[in-house]
C-alpha cells in the first residue's frame, strides 16, 4: 500500500512539467471559455498555479517514487455510456476514454462493478475512487467531486411520427405523448410533465416501460409524440422511423464523480479535465471518435481504426408516401450559381463542381433522387426561373424574406460568415453602421442583398456576379461589398485582387446555405431534409475538406478581433454588471438602513418618554417617603431635646443614631428626587442675583460643624464684590456636595475654598489634602453609585449620588461643567465652571 | 399666652408641631382642612398661623390669599410649611403675602428660631 503522499508525488513527476501544462490549460480554457465566465475562468486557473506549483514542488523531491497509481473505479449497466461486451470488458463511452487518459498517466483501473444505486453508495462511502456518467446537480455537488469538464451532454428529445407536424411545445397540445415510467425526463423537476404544465398546455400521458416501448407507440401512431434520452433517439430513430422534433428539454451534464474530499480526488480530477479538454478539441482524438461511433451506433471497433469513407450505401429510411412522391418526379431540375466557388460553380470543362454538387451526388444516390442541373447561365436567371417554377431546387441559398414568398428551405447544410471587404487602404471598420453612406456593391439577386434590404438603409449596387462585385470595390467604383467569406476569399485569390481585405464580419452569426424548393412541393423539402440528417459528421468534413481546404488567413483576421472584442466586451459588461449590481445591492442597504434608522429613532423616542415616565414615578414616589420620615426625623428631634422628658444616656445615644440614619435616608430621596426631576425634565430653574461669597458662607456655615469635628484648617479665595446671576440652591447645594466631600475623605490638613472670574464664567474650586483619587477611577467619579475605597464607604456615609447629581446640576441646570485633578494620597480638587450669567435669563425675582 | 393656628391635614405633623409650639408656651388652634383654617382665622384672630402648603381641600395658596384678602386676616403673619419638593413655589408664596417659609422636615431645635426670624422677637 502506498501513502497517499507518494501516490499524489507519483502522479505529478509524471506530467513533464505542471507549470507548462497548466499554462497550456490556461490557454485552451481561455479560448473555450464562454465570453462572460472569462474572469472566473482566470481566477480558477490563478487558483490553480499555485496549488500545481505547491505540488510541483513535492513532485520533483518525490520523483524517484514511481510507482502506477491503482484507481478502483465503478461500472454499471448503461449502454452505450457504460457496458460489459461479449468478452466481459468494461467497454463504453466513459470506460473507453478513461482507458486511453490511464494508459497516459500510466494509473492501473481496477473495474468494480454493481448496480446504478451500488455504486453511488461506494462512491458516498469511499469504497470507489472514481464513477463514470454521473449526471451533475447541485445537491450531488454537495456529496461528491465532480470534474469540471463535461464528457456528455444528455437531454430528452421529442420525436414524433412522420405524419405530425409538431415543431414547438405548443403544437404538443391535446397531443398524446408516449413517456418512460419514473425517469427524469417524465417526472423529473425539468421533466415533461413539470413543463407542459408551465406552458398550460394539456396532454394525454403514455407511460410505458422502457424507451423502446416509447417508439413503437410513436411509429405505430398510438402515441403522437414520445419523450426519449437524445442517446437512445439518435441509436434508434432510423430503426422505428420516427422523426426528431427541435424540442429539447433537461439537459443533464454527464461528468466523472470522486468521494468529497479524498485524498485523491483532487489530483484525478485535474488530470481528466485537462486530458478531456485536450480530446476534446482534436477531431480525431479518441473522445470524438468514441463519441461518434457511440452516438450514431456504429461498431465499437471503428473508434480504434483509422476512418474511412462512411458506406455509399447507407440507407435513408422513406415512407411508402416519400417513395411514390419521388418515382413520380423521375427528374428534379437544379438552378445554380455558375460563380458560387466553392459552395457551387461550373468549372473552366464546364463541370458542376463544389460542396453542393457532392451534396447533390450524395442525396441522388441515397434518396433515389435525380437531380440535374437544368440552368447554369447565370445566377440572376435561376432565381427569376426558380420564381416562375421553371427551376424546381436551388441546391446553394440563403434564406431572405423575399424569397420565403416563392420557396420552401430545407434544413442547412453549409455555414458561413458573412463579411464586410474593402480596400487595404480604407479606414478600419467595425461593422455595418460604418458603411452606411457609402457606396456598397453587392452580387445581384444573392442573400446579403436581400439582408442589406431587410435590416439597414444602405441602398446597395448590385452587380451581376460575385468577380464582377469585387472587381468593382478593387477599382474604386464601389467603396465596400457584402458577400459571404469562404467565396469573397476564394475569388480575391483567383483573381488576385491583392488590394481586398477583409474589413469586418457583419455579425458574429454565421449565415446558412439551405437546399430551396419550388414552394408546391413541400415533400421534396422533408425527403431532402431526411437525406441531409443521414449525412455523417466524417462525411460532412470530407466534403468541406475537399473545397474548403485551404484556411482563409487575413492580414487582420476579423474573426479573432472580434472573437476578442466580444470577449473583451463580455468581460467589462460583467464588471460593469457586477458594479450595477453592487450599487443595487447598496442602494438596497441604505434603504434599509434608512428605515431601521427611522424604526431606531421611533423606539428611542418612545424609549425617552418611558424613561420619563420612570423619572418622574420615583420622583412621586420619592415625595410619599418624604411624608412619614419627616415626622420620624420631626419627633426624634423633639425626644432627644427632651421636650418630652428626660432620657438617659443610652437612650440619647440610640436616639441620635435613629435621627441620623432617618436624616441620612432623607438626603438619599431628596437626591433621588433631584435627579429624577432633572432626568425627567420636570425641574425649574429660578435664576436670582447674588454675591457669591454670600452664597459661599452659607455653604460654609452649613460644613462647619463637620470641619470642627475633624479639626480641618479652611482658607478661602472669594472675592467681595462678585455678582452672579444663576439658581442660588441648585449652586448652593453643588458647593455643599464638594466641600461635605472635601471634608468627608480628609482626615488631616486644609481645605481650600476658592472663586475667581473667567471671563464670562466662574470657577469655583473646592481643594482638599485626603486620599485622592487614582486616575483610573477618575473617569468613574462622576457615575451614580460610585465611591472607592470600600474601607472609606463605610466611615463616609455619603449617598453615592452626590457627584452624580453634582454634575447634572452643573451641566443641566447651570448650564457649566465640572472639573477634577487629583493624585492618590495628595488630595483632590473639584472644580465647578459655570456662566456668570445664567442663559441670559434676567432673574424675575430678588432675594430678599 | 399667644396663639397660633396651625392649619395641617397630616395628623403626625399636626401634633409635632403643636407639641414643640406648646412646649415653648403657645396656645394652639388647630384646623385639618384649608377651609375650616380660613374660618378659624377670621374669627379667632390668632397671633400668628403656621400654613402647610399642601392641603387635602384648597391649596395653601389659596388660603393664603382668602386670609390676606379678609378685611381681619390681613395683618396676621403667616408662615408657611413647605415640603421640597415644593421648591419652586416658595418665591410664589412670599409674593402672595406671606411672612416666611419653614422647609420639612422640621427641626424641633431650630423652629421656634425661625418663627422669631419671621415675626420678631416680642413673640
Amino acid at each position: 500500500m502506498y501513502t497517499v503522499s507518494e501516490k499524489n508525488a507519483q502522479n505529478f513527476g509524471h506530467a513533464k512539467n505542471p507549470v507548462t501544462s497548466i499554462l497550456h490549460q490556461l490557454n485552451a480554457s481561455t479560448l473555450a471559455a464562454a465570453h462572460g465566465r472569462n474572469l472566473t475562468y482566470l481566477i480558477y486557473i490563478l487558483l490553480f498555479i499555485c496549488i500545481f506549483k505547491c505540488f510541483a514542488t513535492n513532485a520533483q523531491a518525490d520523483d524517484v517514487l514511481n510507482t502506477p497509481l491503482s484507481i478502483r473505479v465503478g461500472a454499471y449497466e448503461n449502454k452505450p455510456k457504460v457496458y460489459l461486451n461479449d468478452s466481459g470488458e468494461v467497454v463504453g463511452l466513459f470506460p473507453d476514454i478513461l482507458r486511453c487518459i490511464a494508459q497516459k498517466e500510466r494509473w492501473r483501473i481496477n473495474w468494480i462493478p454493481g448496480t446504478w444505486s451500488q455504486c453511488l453508495k461506494r462512491l458516498e462511502t469511499g469504497e470507489i475512487d472514481l464513477m463514470p456518467d454521473v449526471a451533475y446537480s447541485e445537491a450531488r455537488a454537495q456529496k461528491y467531486d465532480f470534474t469540471r469538464e463535461t464528457m456528455l451532454v444528455n437531454w430528452a428529445v421529442i420525436y414524433t411520427n412522420t405524419t405530425q407536424t409538431i415543431e414547438s411545445l405548443i403544437d404538443l397540445n391535446e397531443k398524446r405523448i408516449a413517456v418512460m415510467k419514473g425517469s427524469i425526463h417524465t417526472d423529473g423537476a425539468d421533466g415533461i410533465k413539470n413543463m407542459v404544465k408551465k406552458f398550460d398546455i394539456t396532454c394525454r400521458f403514455s407511460a410505458v416501460d422502457s424507451y423502446k416501448a416509447v417508439f413503437d407507440l410513436v411509429s405505430r401512431g398510438d402515441a403522437d409524440a414520445g419523450v426519449v434520452n437524445r442517446l437512445f433517439g439518435s441509436l434508434f430513430s432510423e430503426i422505428y422511423n420516427v422523426r426528431k422534433t427541435t424540442i429539447i428539454f433537461n439537459p443533464r451534464h454527464l461528468r466523472f464523480a470522486c468521494p468529497k474530499d479524498s485524498a485523491m480526488g483532487p489530483v484525478l480530477i485535474d488530470k481528466l479535465d485537462q486530458h478531456l479538454d485536450n480530446l476534446k478539441k482534436e477531431p480525431e482524438s479518441i473522445y470524438n471518435k468514441a463519441l461518434s461511433v457511440y452516438l450514431s451506433g456504429l461498431p465499437r471497433e471503428l473508434i480504434f481504426t483509422e476512418f474511412k469513407k462512411a458506406p455509399g450505401d447507407k440507407k435513408v429510411p422513406l415512407t411508402p408516401a416519400e417513395k411514390a412522391w419521388i418515382s413520380a418526379h423521375p427528374i428534379i431540375r437544379l438552378g445554380i450559381d455558375p460563380e458560387f466557388a466553392p459552395f457551387e460553380y461550373v468549372s473552366s470543362k464546364g463541370e458542376y463542381e463544389g460542396i453542393a454538387s457532392d451534396y447533390i451526388q450524395l442525396l441522388n444516390e441515397r434518396l433515389g433522387l435525380n437531380m440535374q442541373v437544368a440552368h447554369q447561365a447565370s445566377w440572376k436567371e435561376a432565381v427569376e426561373k426558380a420564381r416562375n417554377k421553371e427551376i424546381d431546387v436551388l441546391p446553394c441559398v440563403g434564406v431572405t424574406r423575399e424569397r420565403t414568398q416563392f420557396i420552401l428551405f430545407s434544413k442547412p447544410y453549409i455555414h458561413f460568415y458573412r463579411v464586410i471587404i474593402s480596400r487595404t487602404n480604407k479606414p478600419f471598420l467595425t461593422g455595418l453602421r460604418d458603411i452606411e453612406g457609402m457606396k456598397v456593391a453587392v452580387q445581384a439577386n444573392s442573400s446579403h442583398e436581400g439582408y442589406l434590404k431587410d435590416n439597414t438603409d444602405i441602398t446597395p449596387v448590385p452587380y451581376n456576379t460575385l468577380q464582377e462585385t469585387l472587381l468593382a470595390v478593387s477599382k474604386g467604383d464601389a467603396d465596400v461589398l457584402v458577400g459571404n467569406l469562404t467565396s469573397s476569399t476564394f475569388w480575391i485569390r483567383k483573381l488576385n485582387l491583392t488590394n481586398l481585405k477583409v474589413a469586418a464580419s457583419v455579425s458574429q452569426e454565421t449565415q446558412k446555405l439551405h437546399f430551396a424548393v419550388r414552394d408546391d412541393w413541400p415533400e421534396l423539402v422533408q425527403i431532402l431534409n431526411k437525406g441531409l440528417d443521414s449525412v455523417s459528421r466524417e462525411e460532412l468534413n470530407q466534403i468541406h475538406k475537399r473545397w474548403v481546404n485551404i484556411e482563409y488567413q487575413p492580414g487582420i483576421s476579423s474573426r479573432d478581433f472580434w472573437r476578442n472584442t466580444i470577449r473583451i466586451a463580455g468581460v467589462i459588461a460583467v464588471i460593469f454588471l457586477i458594479i450595477m449590481f453592487w450599487n443595487y445591492k447598496l442602494s438596497k442597504e441604505i434603504r434599509k438602513r434608512i428605515e431601521i434608522e427611522n424604526k431606531l429613532h421611533k423606539a428611542n423616542e418612545s424609549l425617552k418618554a418611558l424613561d420619563q415616565l420612570k423619572s418622574m414615578f420615583i420622583a412621586s414616589m420619592s415625595h410619599e417617603l418624604r411624608t412619614p420620615l419627616n415626622s420620624i426625623i420631626g419627633f426624634t428631634g423633639v425626644i432627644l431635646q427632651e421636650m418630652s422628658g428626660p432620657l438617659n444616656d443610652k437612650q440619647k445615644d440610640h436616639l441620635s443614631r435613629v435621627y441620623s440614619s432617618a436624616k441620612h435616608l432623607l438626603s438619599l430621596i431628596t437626591d433621588v428626587i433631584d435627579i429624577s426631576k432633572i432626568e425627567a425634565g420636570r425641574i425649574d430653574i429660578f435664576p436670582q442675583e447674588f454675591f457669591i461669597w454670600e452664597l459661599m458662607d452659607e455653604a460654609l456655615i452649613t460644613i462647619q460643624p463637620q470641619l470642627n469635628r475633624k479639626q480641618l484648617k479652611l482658607e478661602t479665595s472669594i472675592p467681595k464684590d462678585f455678582v452672579l446671576v444663576t439658581d442660588r440652591k441648585r449652586l448652593l447645594q453643588c458647593v455643599i456636595n464638594y466641600l461635605s466631600n472635601a471634608v468627608k475623605y480628609t482626615e488631616t490638613g486644609t481645605i481650600r475654598v476658592k472663586a475667581e472670574q473667567m471671563d464670562d464664567h466662574v470657577k469655583i474650586e473646592v481643594s482638599d489634602t485626603g486620599v485622592g483619587i487614582s486616575e483610573h477611577d477618575q473617569v468613574k467619579l462622576f457615575e451614580a453609585f460610585e465611591r472607592f475605597e470600600s474601607r472609606l464607604k463605610v466611615k463616609s456615609g455619603g449617598t453615592g449620588l452626590g457627584l452624580y447629581l453634582t454634575r447634572k446640576l452643573a451641566k443641566e441646570i447651570l448650564g457649566g461643567d465640572v472639573q477634577v485633578t487629583s493624585r492618590k494620597g495628595e488630595g483632590s480638587t473639584f472644580g465647578l465652571v459655570i456662566p456668570i450669567r445664567l442663559n441670559g435669563i434676567e432673574s424675575p425675582q430678588n432675594a430678599d | 399666652m399667644k396663639r397660633v393656628l396651625v392649619i395641617e391635614d397630616n395628623e403626625n405633623n399636626m401634633e409635632l408641631i403643636t407639641f414643640i409650639l406648646e412646649a415653648h408656651q403657645f396656645k394652639t388652634l388647630k384646623a385639618a382642612t384649608g377651609a375650616l383654617g380660613v374660618e378659624l382665622a377670621l374669627r379667632e384672630h390668632p397671633d400668628f398661623i403656621i400654613l402647610d402648603i399642601q392641603l387635602p381641600d384648597i391649596m395653601g395658596t389659596e388660603v393664603l390669599q382668602r386670609i390676606r384678602n379678609a378685611e381681619t386676616g390681613a395683618g396676621i403673619p403667616i408662615i408657611a410649611v413647605t415640603s421640597y419638593a415644593m421648591a419652586g413655589d416658595r418665591e410664589k408664596l412670599l409674593d402672595a403675602g406671606c411672612n416666611g417659609y419653614i422647609e420639612k422636615p422640621i427641626e424641633p431645635d431650630l423652629i421656634i428660631a425661625q418663627i422669631k426670624k419671621f415675626i420678631g422677637d416680642d413673640l
